[in-house]
Order: structure tokens, then sequence, then C-alpha cells
């Protein structure tokens, strides 16, 4: 029997089959197009993540005061003792390297923002003037902190573009006083809208020279320093930079965590490519279920058919023939199955895409081959049982009806 | 080209064995014309299976075209059976969503021949058997004789060497049974071996050489063919 032959009689048995035929092609294409959707939304959460951090910028380094590792204590406490602060000097020593492109050293807190009447609770943030080139911000009025030493503190501000609606609503707030707690501001600038970004909404911020917000919070130290190299490849030198000045400074103590983007993300990335899996993974019990719908219509076939086999072997068919029909019928059925999921799939994603057009939904290439693989693997594991007990079928029992 | 030596069929059913063939002895040269008679349950369907291969002796040895095909494997069985064998049932037995044409071709496509091979071979058969308008009709589109006449062909598109048919008529009203009967007999007449199974008096007598059974056993054999 040629396969051309093979081919033509499984399409001529699944088309006279019908109904039973499209519903078990659904039941795999179901299963399929649910892998599909899932792992195209995953993979649309980890592009979605990736695109926040490179907005960001690329070449970014932070320190983090304290060392990252285990000191026993608390539970909570996930980053070890900090012996030593870090301080605007440090920060100022940092920039002494070539390849230091610029640096922006960062004090967070929270305080009551008032104006006229109208009061609120806003996130202030202390930086330096290279905090918006290093974050690729851009101003909607007037200018962003002036380029003073970092160690001068000066009473002026800027903020965010929703706080300035709430405050001023749409007259001009530049030149404005606002008090942030017991003192008094001038607002020089306004950010343009920017969104959320990791966490801080940057619409919704107050920021202050970096000198200025530690008198505010009355502290000498940081937060956090972010340093942007010349470029991707200096991140390294520049690590070793960061390492020996600070120990230098702090008397022999390594006493910091550099953060590099790239780990950053590369944590984020395994943790969605986990779920991911796992959620594709729950996806792909369906398959499962779908293969043993195409044993049990296959067994059905076969217990319908005893004639028809008893019949071909009569006529001289072989073992394997046989064997050969069935398997071919329930791998056409897996994988045309798993063909109409693909389908199902990939028109499921572009439909989100079309309501969601701010999520980059993208079905991965390793997704689309794995359920064409599933579909064939399905159909030939799920295949074999029935086909194997219709060679075993005896002709002179099936023909007789005995 | 027949032969059978002492061969005995035993079912078990049950505990009991149930003797359906008692060392049988036959002897069939090519191109005989034989019925096999006998009450229902007399072994004659079990014989014409062991001479076409779907059985297999308990005991006893068979030699087709001078080769022993009691020790052959299943596959080596399925080709004689497909080359040198056809057979036609009471029943018909015709794939039902293929056309008269498609079942006809099947005994050739599990032979492999390519289907721009098959389709000459296969219609000059149809139009021997005077079915050469109901080519494309499936069989619930046919009648009784038709569907046996399609079975026919399907039977000798591989032109064997023996041709066994296990109550033909049995299904058919008398006219249509008779038509059956002749074609058959054109087929012998061409060289073809023929063993019809019947219970039929009529049609058992029309052969050559009628052989009677009972209980398992022969028990009219004609002597000169031994």
């Amino acid at each position: 029997m040629n396969i051309y032959d093979i081919f033509l009689q499984t399409l001529i048995t699944l088309k006279s089959a019908g109904t039973r035929t499209i519903l078990t092609l659904l039941s795999m294409a179901f299963g399929v197009g649910a892998v599909i959707i899932l792992t195209g939304i995953g993979e649309g959460a980890r592009l979605y993540v990736v695109n926040e951090f490179s907005s960001l910028g690329s070449n970014l380094i932070f320190i983090v005061p304290g060392r990252s590792e285990t000191t026993g204590g608390q539970p909570s406490v996930f980053i070890g003792d900090t012996p030593r602060d870090l301080t605007i000097e440090d920060a100022i020593a940092i920039t002494r390297h070539p390849n230091v492109a610029r640096i922006a050293p960062i004090v967070a807190g929270e305080a009551p923002l008032s104006y006229g009447s109208r009061e609120r609770q806003a996130p202030i943030m202390g930086t330096t003037s290279d905090f918006l080139e290093l974050r690729k911000l851009k101003m909607e009025q007037g200018s962003f902190l002036p380029k003073i030493d970092p160690t001068t503190a000066m009473s002026v501000c800027v903020i965010g573009s929703s706080l300035k609606k709430e405050l001023f609503g749409n007259a001009s707030p530049l030149g404005q006083l606002v008090r942030i707690g017991d003192w008094r501001y001038r607002i020089i600038g306004v950010i343009s809208p920017e969104g959320e970004s990791i966490g801080v909404d940057l619409d919704e911020i107050i920021i202050a020279p970096v000198a200025s917000s530690q008198m505010f919070f009355n502290t000498n130290s940081l937060f956090r320093i972010m340093v942007e190299t010349t470029n991707r490849e200096n991140i390294p030198a520049v690590k070793k930079h960061i390492l020996e000045t600070i120990k230098k400074r702090h008397y022999g103590e390594e006493d910091i965590t550099i953060i590099t983007q790239d780990a950053v993300l590369s944590t984020f990335d395994n943790i969605i490519k986990i779920l991911t899996i796992a959620v594709a993974g729950i996806a792909g019990i369906s398959l499962i279920v779908a293969g043993i719908l195409i044993m049990n219509v296959m067994l059905v076939s076969l217990s319908q058919r005893k004639t028809e086999i008893g019949l071909l072997k009569a006529i001289g068919a072989t073992n394997q023939q046989i064997t050969t029909l069935f398997l071919t019928e329930s791998v056409f059925l897996s994988f045309y199955g798993a063909i109409l999921g693909l389908i199902i799939g990939i028109g499921g994603n572009s439909l989100i895409m079309f309501y969601y057009p701010a999520f980059p939904i993208k079905t991965p290439l390793w997704a689309i081959f794995i359920s064409i693989f599933i579909g064939i693997f399905t159909g030939l594991t799920f295949g074999i049982l029935p086909a194997m007990k219709a060679a075993k079928v005896d002709p002179i029992q099936s023909l007789y009806g005995r | 080209m027949i032969q059978l030596k002492n061969i005995t069929r035993v079912f078990e059913i049950g505990e009991k064995p149930v003797y359906a063939l008692k060392n049988i002895n036959l002897n069939i040269k090519s191109g005989e014309y034989i019925s096999i008679m006998g009450t229902s349950g007399s072994g004659k369907s079990t014989l014409l299976n062991m001479i076409g291969l779907l059985d297999r002796p308990t005991e006893g040895k068979y030699f087709f075209d001078n080769q022993d095909v009691s020790s052959l494997d299943d596959n080596a069985l399925a080709r004689i059976r497909l080359q040198k064998i056809g057979f036609i049932f009471q029943f018909f037995h015709l794939i039902p969503r293929l056309t008269a044409m498609q079942n006809v071709e099947m005994p050739l496509m599990l032979g492999g021949t390519p289907s721009f091979s098959r389709k000459d071979k296969v219609s000059a058969i149809l139009k021997s058997v005077g079915l050469e308008k109901r080519m494309n009709h499936r069989p619930n589109q046919l009648s009784g004789g038709e569907r046996q006449r399609v079975a026919i062909s399907r039977a000798i598109v591989n032109e064997p060497s023996a041709l066994l048919a296990d109550e033909p008529t049995g299904n058919l009203d008398s006219q249509s049974g008779k038509e059956i009967i002749h074609i058959l007999e054109d087929l012998y007449n061409k060289g073809i071996t023929l063993i019809i199974v019947t219970h039929d008096p009529e049609i058992g007598k029309r052969a050559i050489r009628q052989i009677k059974m009972k209980d398992g056993e022969i028990i009219s054999p004609d002597h000169e063919h031994l």
C-alpha cells in the first residue's frame, strides 16, 4: 500500500465519520489553541517587562547601601547590615572615572505638599540635574534642577504632571512657592507625563536637589546611586571602579550592593518564563484529554469496523497494513486538530492584540513547533492501542459475527 | 494444488473441546469445480476458511501449491491470500463508504499497485460483470445481486488461482442467485479453481465434484479423486 492510498483511505474514512471527526478535531484544536494563547500572553508579559527596563536606559548601574549576603537576624532583612551609609561624597568620588557618563544620587521619602488650601501627600525624591538625562525624561514646562554642586541645598523643585494638575489646574505653577513639610520650595519645572515605570509614578512625584532633600529628611545617607556608563561594554570596568572607590572610602569594607540592569532583567525574565511554562503546562493537560478522546474515538471506530478489518485481512491485508491505517487516522486527527489549534491560537492572540494594543502579545516560534510536534506525538501515542487492537481482530470471528 | 493431510481443527468453547474438523484429507487439483455441502455446523465453512488460509489447523499439514503453509507466519499467509485466493461471502462484506470501483481496487491497493494502473483493470472487470453503469455507486445504492457482483470483481481483480465462495447466493433472490452462479461458472470455464460452500442442493449439484460434510467429517468423498 503506498502513502497516497493510505492518506486517501484515511481521508475517506474521516470524512464518512463526519461529526465525530469534527468534534475530535475541535478537542485537539482547543487544547493546542489554549497552549498557544497562554504562551503568547506569557511571552507578551516578558516583552513588556523587558521594554520597561530598556526604557530606563540599558547601561545603568544601581548602587544600594549594604551588602547582599545573608547575615542572620530578622528574616525580613534581605540586604545585610549597613554599617556605613552611602553619602553624596561617595557619589562624587565615583564620578572620577572616564567611563562614568553621569550619576544621580537619590534620596527618597514622602512628605505633605501644600499650595494654598490644597494639600496632599506626595513622594519626594532628591537627586541632581543629571537625573533628567539619565532617566530620559522630558520637561513639559520650565527647567529641571540646576547644575549645582550636589552638596549645595537649594529651595527649588520640579513636580510631576498630574501633581501639577491637582494643585494648579490649568494655571502655570512656574515660580510659585509650595510648602513641603516645614519648608518652602519654588517650582521651576513640570515633567512631561511618563506613566508608571517600575513602581515609581513619576507623574506624582516631587523632585528636589539631593542636599535639600537630605536636609529635609534629616539624614546624611543616600537611598541609592544611579550610575550611567558611557556604553554597555564598560559596565564591568565601572563596577570594579565603584567597588574599589567605595572600599577605599569605607575603610576597606565593601559594604554596598551593585545591581546592574542585566541582573534585574534576567531575574524577571526567568520568573516570567517559568510562569509561562507552568501555565502552558496546565493548558497542556487538555492535550492529554484530547489524546484520550482520540483514543476513545478510534476504539469506537474499531468496534464498528471489525467486519471491515476482517474483510481486509481476508483479501490479503497484513497486520502492519491494518496498524498503519489506524495509526494514520489518529495521527491525522491530532495533526489537523493541532493545525486548527494553531489557527485558533494565532487568531486569539491577534484578537487580544486588537483589543489591548499596549500589551505586546507574541506567539513564540517554539510554541508553534511544539504544538505541531505534540499533534503528531499525541496521535501516535494514543493511536497505538487502537491500532494494535485492530491488527489483532480475528477475521473469521468478525466476518461470521461470532 | 491444494492438499489437506489429516487436518483437525478444535475450538475450545468453555471447558469442552469442539471438533470443527476431524481428520480431513482432501486433494484439489487446479481448475476444479467443487461444492461443499452440509447442514449448519457441519464444518463446511471452517473447511473453506482452512482452505482459504484464514484459519490454521490444530493438527495436520496443509500444502498450497506444494508449499507447506501450516508453518508460515501471518504476513506470508496474507500475501498468498492477496495473490492466489479470492473470497466471496454471503453478506458481500463491501466497505460501505467506498464506491464499487474503490471496493474492487482495494486488493490492488493492498498489493501496492499505483492508482493510475488500477483504473483500467477495475473498470474492465466491473464491465465484465455488467456493472459499467454502477461503478461510482456506493454499496447502499446497489441491489443485493449487484453487491455480490462487486464482491466477485474484488475477489478476482488480482487474478487468483482459487475462488472460494461461502453461500454466495444465500442472501439473494433466486434470479440474482442464478446470475451470480453463472458468473462464477464462467470464471471456472476460464480456468479458475472454484469452491462453493452451500446448503442449497440445487447449486451443490451443479459442481463437478461434490463433497458432503457432517460433524466435521467428509461423509461422501468421491474416492477417485483422493
